[in-house]
């Protein structure tokens, strides 16, 4: 592929969350979509609400619409997707634009279970296609610097990780939606928002998950029975680190936090999640003069997923990766270890036993 | 007990570090238990270096002065005893203490394991005693305020509890020394879970309202320094009686030098209704978020203590005031709280929390003494 030509790209999904608004109401995905330099939209797929592509019509009336992705793949010449489903429909989705040869961006998560990935990381490998996992905190600028100091020997060597993840109880109400339901989403709080802080946890201690247990329950008891609302992970890497994961749906009044504090050998790093803030402990040579410190960040805005540049970057580097043939900083195989890691917990919680994770395809 | 004589007091153990010294360069219990209304200390008893004798006798010289516990129970007339010993020794002098009638507070650890109080907790059953245990945590101001905020419904029912907690690192360059008593595989019989650890895990119990009931855990020694197997790092993931869970998180990670803080710790509480965060324990800060209609005017609330201090253990009047409170229930006939159960529960679920990291199981927790 060569750098000159405009990339053609489709959106696969826009009634559901992280799809986002046409027009700047609710920018997420198709908003950011639509400022990538380079890029031209030239198709919309949306297979649960047709209501939607007469939007996507009336907005963008040169595009394609479809109902089936089977006939957008068919129909309309594109170099990659932008794919925002409900997990359960989303590995016949990547399965089949991994078999056309598509690159695509997807939002998470990216399945009921690991299994059903499979198919699709072997499709992606063969293929040797572009792709973009939507979790997005790794690459936020607190935890990229604090990976940064780890990478410059300034920390030491990982010893610990403990990290928290809270949203609101999912009440009698929410728990009809799509993302608590066992036949959408087949996990509760750890498969549907745990996942992103598993996946900056595996970054900022540099490992996998090498075996976990876990403790999961419903203790308010809306949500389906084999979805929980609490999750508690022991955790051990296999570079040695040990680390905990406490997540739940078990705030009030609009409660959306997490936290995670690194500990390494000659030093500790906190960040809140999200938050343009990273306090460092170090004990290297080099920091004697300024053991502690905090760093704060000006995070510009941006209209679209995440509403910030650092991500927004990311998302054009993705562009890049397309065009110069990489395969993606964060690819369909760290989707399928982080979900792998996430059954592995749910095996543990479910026997009682510590659960080696057992990756790959 | 008549209420009109003074209790009489002793001491076994002045040489451990939360004995604390005669003079005010270190106070901690001497201190606390001379300063007791309607306590006279008549005894002291010290079994590894007869050198705290000698201050002893300078300090108080009409006490009696014993190397020797047998002898001192033998020949000395007291009410209760202050215990600082090695969790190897509290067990065995705890047990003659209770045999011989005599009511006790004891600093931790209580034992290596907790098998070795099971005759103690029993004989303290038995004979009716009044015993302390030296767990502070759920008598500071903001673990009481969390308690009543659950009972008055603002929190509600506990559904899940978290804690961590980092001290220093334990040998190496940067660590304390590995040869120290609470670090040594003789005395302690644990890790950072069985020396610190132990402090939340009360203090998760009494807000909690109940015990643990299952636990999952994994421990490791990423520096290897102290004797296998104790660990420097312990994590728990946990389910309460009362159907809540909770984490774990503690650690001997922190690079320590001259004039850095000791450690550092968090503590978060979630209810049916809200959820208050105490961070750091022993804090004088505590925040409540609730979404209770009797909070609704102002559903967050931040409440700052203002803590006299006290040259005492834990350094506060806040928990020097139940020290009092022992000696009150020694006079009443009360059994005292946290009593020698609930060391025993502690240590219970700390032995499980061991057992679940050794064999990669989850274990449900047996308490009491007929396990």
């Amino acid at each position: 592929m060569t750098d000159k030509k405009v990339l053609k790209a489709v959106h696969i999904g826009m009634s559901t969350g992280h799809a986002g608004s046409l027009d700047s109401s609710r920018p997420r995905l198709i908003r950011t979509f639509q400022q990538l330099e380079g890029v031209e939209i030239v198709g919309y797929c949306e297979i649960y609400d047709p209501s939607y592509l007469d939007v996507a019509k009336a907005f963008d009336p040169a595009a394609g619409v479809y109902s089936s992705v089977d006939d957008l793949i068919e129909n309309e010449d594109f170099d990659l997707a932008c794919v925002v489903l409900l997990p359960r429909d989303v590995p016949d989705a990547l399965l089949k634009l991994a078999n056309a040869g598509k690159h695509f961006l997807v939002d998470k998560q990216f399945a009921r279970k690991s299994e059903d990935l499979i198919e699709v990381v072997k499709s992606v490998r063969n293929s040797g296609i572009t792709t973009f996992i939507a979790y997005p905190w790794r690459y936020h600028p607190a935890a990229q610097d604090l990976r940064d100091m780890v990478d410059r020997g300034l920390m030491g060597r990982p010893l610990a990780i403990e990290a928290n993840q809270i949203f609101d109880v999912v009440d009698a109400t929410k728990a009809l939606g799509p993302a608590h339901r066992v036949d959408t989403e087949s996990g509760g709080s750890l498969h549907y928002v745990g996942c992103h802080i598993m996946d900056t946890m595996r970054f900022l201690v540099g490992g996998e998950v090498r075996a976990v247990q876990a403790i999961t329950g419903r203790p308010n008891g809306h949500i389906e029975p084999g979805m929980e609302e609490a999750a508690m992970l022991a955790l051990e890497y296999d570079n040695g680190a040990l680390g905990t994961l406490h997540c739940g749906y078990l705030g009030h009044l609009g409660t959306n936090y997490a936290s995670i504090s690194l500990r390494s050998e000659f030093g500790e790093g906190y960040l809140d999640v999200g938050k343009p803030r990273l306090e460092v402990r170090c004990k290297a040579p080099s920091w004697r003069g300024a053991p502690n410190r905090v760093i704060d960040y000006d995070v510009p805005t941006f209209e679209g997923i995440m509403t910030s540049v650092w991500y927004h970057s990311w998302i054009e580097r993705f562009i890049d990766d397309v065009r110069a043939g990489r395969p993606g900083v964060l690819t369909m195989d760290d989707a399928l270890y982080v979900l792998q890691s996430i059954d592995a917990a749910y095996e543990s919680a479910r026997t009682g036993r510590r659960v080696e994770v057992q990756y790959g395809v | 007990m008549a209420t009109d004589r003074p209790l009489r007091a002793a001491h076994v153990g002045l040489s451990v570090g939360h004995a604390g010294t005669f003079d005010d360069s270190r106070p901690r219990l001497i201190h606390d238990v001379q300063r007791l209304p309607g306590v006279e200390v008549v005894a002291y008893c010290e079994t590894y270096d007869s050198s705290f004798l000698d201050e002893a006798k300078k300090h108080n010289p009409g006490a009696g002065l014993y190397s020797d516990l047998d002898e001192m129970i033998a020949k000395e007339d007291f009410d209760f005893a202050a215990v600082v010993l090695y969790p190897v020794d509290v067990a065995p002098a705890l047990l003659k203490l209770a045999e011989a009638g005599k009511h006790f507070m004891v600093d931790k650890q209580f034992a290596r394991k907790s098998e070795d109080l099971i005759p103690v907790t029993k004989a303290v059953l038995r004979n009716n005693l009044t015993t302390f245990m030296l767990y502070p945590w759920r008598y500071h101001p903001a673990a009481l305020d969390i308690r009543r905020l659950i009972e008055e419904d603002v929190l509600g029912e506990p559904v899940d509890i978290e804690s961590r907690q980092f001290w220093g690192q334990v040998g190496g360059p940067l660590g304390k020394d590995v040869n120290a008593a609470p670090h040594r595989l003789d005395t302690e019989g644990g890790g950072v879970l069985h020396y610190i650890g132990c402090h939340h895990l009360d203090l998760m119990r009494a807000v909690m309202g109940c015990e643990v009931k299952t636990v999952q855990a994994m421990t490791g020694r990423p520096f290897g320094n102290m004797e296998e197997p104790m660990e420097d790092i312990a994590v728990l993931a946990m389910e309460y009686e009362n159907g809540g869970f909770g984490s774990l998180h503690h650690g001997y990670t922190k690079p320590i030098t001259v004039g850095d803080q000791a450690y550092d710790s968090a503590f978060v509480l979630r209810g049916v209704n809200g959820w208050a965060e105490w961070t750091p324990v022993g804090g004088d800060r505590l925040e409540v978020t609730s979404a209770s209609p009797q909070w609704s005017g102002a559903p967050e609330k931040t409440i700052t203590y203002d803590l006299p201090p006290l040259p005492s253990i834990v350094s506060h009047v806040w928990y020097y005031i139940w020290i009092e409170q022992f000696a009150n229930d020694i006079r009443a006939g009360r059994p005292g709280r946290p009593n020698m159960v609930d060391g025993l529960h502690v240590l219970q679920s700390i032995d499980a929390a061991y057992e679940s990291a050794r064999t990669g199981t989850r274990v449900d927790v047996r308490y009491g003494v007929d396990v």
